[in-house]
């Protein structure tokens, strides 16, 4: 044996464990192959721990047997009742040998009766943890449970789940299997349940989605909401669910409910791009552009041929004065050229950011792909009103709302005609009409207040502007926005005054609003909800 | 009288080690039948391993015993989810230790008690295989217990790396941590040379 033996010895002993690494065998074959003495190491290495061919001795089982009476003796002993003790869950009689207590209240109780409780049975305690009497006893490992939860807690999600799909027949069989006598048959009913309770809820959960995508789809917004409500109670953390109910409450105008939805479900599910376009939707009704930015741009790297993300992104940074907005909204087209949605969005957008010859030729090409394309009626009404025929761009307005209730640009330009034609009346309800349908838009009431006010109806104009400012003040706080903010509080005290008022409004506050206030996603963009 | 003369059912004869440990959780006569199929399923490997470990006949009889009466006391305790031979070697283990710490209180109440010296050189070279194996037994009797039954139960009782994790409340990876610590542990036992009375070690 060389100097090295000695590593080599414990290479030799590591490779009869079964724990010798690939790169040591190598090390280990040459050095036995050079070395006598190391290699009758193993051998000998591994007679020594063998157990060789041992036979009890023949009267063990008699030593044992006679071992067991004295200890049945001891554990009658043990058992003598000094304080006669009852188990707070069962009430069924107690032997210290087979008695627990628990951790917290010392409550005594049958070890299985306080597992299948999962807690503490007395009143007002809900202790998990046991102990038991110091008892002399032998020295016996304990078998960790943590594999198998309490039965109560294997039962919970089944009954969860019958009593969520008002599933009397699930139940009963559950409360069936409590009474089953033998261990084997409880485990193999419980498995049973199990897949049943959770084939059933897949296939609840499956159609409440479909039933609610249907009727979101359809303008049923409070239909939707109840469905997608519904699913949530049984399955709260489904992200797809999440982020179809955070969809219907943006389009019902809640935002604040929206965000908190969207939020969760992206979190959930970062993968969803559905998720994060709806999500970059609120936030832009939020008016926080660089959220909705951010959020469409994560939906265009989950699915870049999502159309409506590129729409919606556009649609932000054209609302930023960001030059890249037409490049999103011409990929769209690129992405579908027979998308008439896409080509109206741009018309609609290049209306104010590009060249209007554009815009009407984009305008042009989406009525003749759709005829029945309203956003392309309301991009023909801005160049009337723009060419001063208010009574062209109120009726071609009212042919587009007439196509898509729900468009608000169409809302909106037909009210600044009405407006611009003194019909304030008119311009008031299509105002109202907006801010019921975008209640978050600080713009719309401050439209509608600068009508009022021309109509000489201070209080209610102060009323608007005020909930604008209080919109405000939820928004961004950036230079910007604090400059804006200042200016309506301005007006408002000199409103108040009785002082003429100067408009808050800029004079691209105009363009601001109305984008603000693009169209609703149109059916072909709810694939994915 | 054998065990199998003593009137219960030959359980122990089916092996049948699922229905014995069913047996386990009925009553008290069902639970003894229980205990006399696993004793005679288990008598000889418990017997060689408590031998080997404790290094004394009769002390290893004295495990064997203990060890089946420790079972028959924790059987409410067994998990049938779990496998049965790790935890039932966690006794016998258990119980060896127990038996050697006791030994060893007598030994040195005894005075005079010296135990039997190993060899007190290290290997040479040129060593037969004979003399390799005697030397190699004395290295493994010079190991920790812990470490001699960690060794027993991977290599003479044959049980897998899941096994012995199992029987030491340890996972895989620790146990093969510890193999590796005991190889060295082996080989720097083998190579040194065990201290003459009253020389600085």
């Amino acid at each position: 044996m060389s100097s090295d033996c000695s590593e080599i010895a414990s290479l030799v002993a590591s490779r009869s464990l079964g724990v010798l690494d690939e790169g040591e065998r190598d090390a280990l074959e040459r050095h036995l192959g050079d070395c006598a003495s190391c290699g009758s190491l193993a051998p000998a290495f591994e007679k020594s721990l063998s157990l060789g061919a041992e036979r009890a001795p023949a009267d063990s089982w008699e030593k044992i047997r006679s071992g067991l009476a004295s200890l049945s003796t001891k554990r009658e002993e043990d058992d003598a009742p000094l304080v006669r003790l009852s188990c707070t869950y069962c009430h069924g009689e107690l032997v210290r040998s087979s008695a627990v207590y628990c951790a917290a209240c010392l409550a005594p109780c049958h070890e299985p009766c306080f597992f299948e409780h999962g807690r503490c049975a007395a009143p007002g305690c809900s202790e998990t943890r046991i102990v038991r009497a110091c008892v002399p006893a032998p020295l016996v490992p304990a078998m960790p449970r943590v594999d198998r939860p309490s039965r109560a807690k294997r039962l919970a999600p089944i009954l969860v789940i019958g009593l969520g799909l008002g599933s009397a027949a699930l139940v009963a069989e559950l409360i069936r299997s409590m009474e089953v006598a033998s261990q084997a048959d409880r485990d193999r009913l419980e498995a049973e349940l199990t897949a049943r309770a959770e084939r059933d809820l897949k296939k609840k959960l499956a159609d409440l989605l479909e039933a609610g995508r249907a009727k979101l789809a359809k303008g049923d917004l409070d239909g939707a909401l109840d469905d997608f409500t519904q699913a949530l109670g049984l399955d709260p953390r489904n992200a797809l669910t999440l982020a179809s109910r955070g969809e219907t409450y943006r389009r019902k105008g809640m935002v604040d409910e929206a965000l908190d939805d969207l939020v969760r479900a992206t979190a959930l599910d970062a993968s969803s791009a559905a998720a994060w376009l709806s999500l970059g939707s609120a936030r832009q009704d939020r008016q926080d552009y660089e959220g909705s930015i951010e959020a469409s741009t994560r939906a265009i790297e989950l699915d870049p041929t999502l159309v409506a993300a590129w729409i919606r992104r556009g649609a932000a940074r054209a609302l930023r004065g960001d030059p890249a907005a037409q490049n999103d909204l011409t990929r769209a087209i690129q992405l579908d050229p027979t998308d008439a949605t896409a080509w109206s969005h741009r018309a609609y957008i290049t209306f104010f950011t590009g060249d209007p010859q554009n815009a009407q030729d984009d305008a042009e090409k989406a009525l003749e792909l759709d005829p029945g394309n309203a956003l392309a009626r309301v991009v023909r009404a801005l160049f009337a009103q723009k060419r001063g025929d208010f009574d062209g761009a109120e009726r071609l307005c009212s042919m587009a709302i007439e196509l898509d209730p729900r468009l608000y640009p169409a809302w909106f330009v037909r009210a600044s005609a009405r407006q611009a034609k003194k019909d304030l009346d008119g311009a008031i309800a299509d105002y109202s009409r907006l801010i019921e349908l975008r209640p978050s838009v600080s713009h719309l009431w401050i439209h509608r207040a600068l009508v009022r006010r021309e109509k000489g109806d201070s209080p209610s104009a102060i009323a608007d502007l005020t909930r604008a400012l209080a919109l405000m003040a939820k928004t961004t706080t950036d230079a910007r926005a604090l400059l804006e903010k200042d200016r309506l509080a301005a007006a408002i005290k000199a409103l108040e005054r009785g002082d003429p008022v100067e408009t808050p409004l800029k004079k691209d506050d105009d363009l601001k609003g109305l984008i603000e206030i693009e169209p609703a996603p149109g059916p072909g963009r709810d694939r994915q909800h | 009288m054998t065990e199998l003369e003593s009137g219960a059912p030959p359980l122990a004869a089916d092996k049948d080690e699922r229905a014995l440990l069913v047996l386990a959780r009925g009553d008290e006569s069902e639970r003894e039948r229980a205990l006399q199929g696993l004793h005679a399923l288990y008598k000889d490997e418990v017997f060689a391993f408590s031998k080997k470990l404790v290094r004394d006949p009769a002390l290893a009889e004295d495990v064997l015993q203990e060890s089946f009466l420790s079972l028959y006391a924790s059987f409410d305790r067994y998990d049938p989810e779990r496998p049965f031979r790790p935890w039932l070697f966690q006794i016998v283990r258990n119980a060896a230790f127990g038996a050697l710490r006791a030994r060893r209180k007598n030994e040195k109440l005894a005075a005079g008690a010296e135990a039997k010296e190993p060899s007190r050189e290290g290997v040479l070279p040129g060593v037969s295989a004979l003399e390799m194996i005697e030397r190699t037994q004395a290295a493994l009797d010079r190991l920790p217990e812990e470490t001699r039954a960690l060794l027993l139960q991977r290599h003479g009782l044959g049980m897998n790396l899941a096994q012995v994790a199992e029987s030491f409340s340890v996972t895989e990876r620790t146990v093969r941590n510890r193999l590796r610590t005991a190889a060295d542990q082996f080989a720097r036992a083998l190579f040194s040379k065990v201290p003459e009375e009253g020389e600085a070690p």
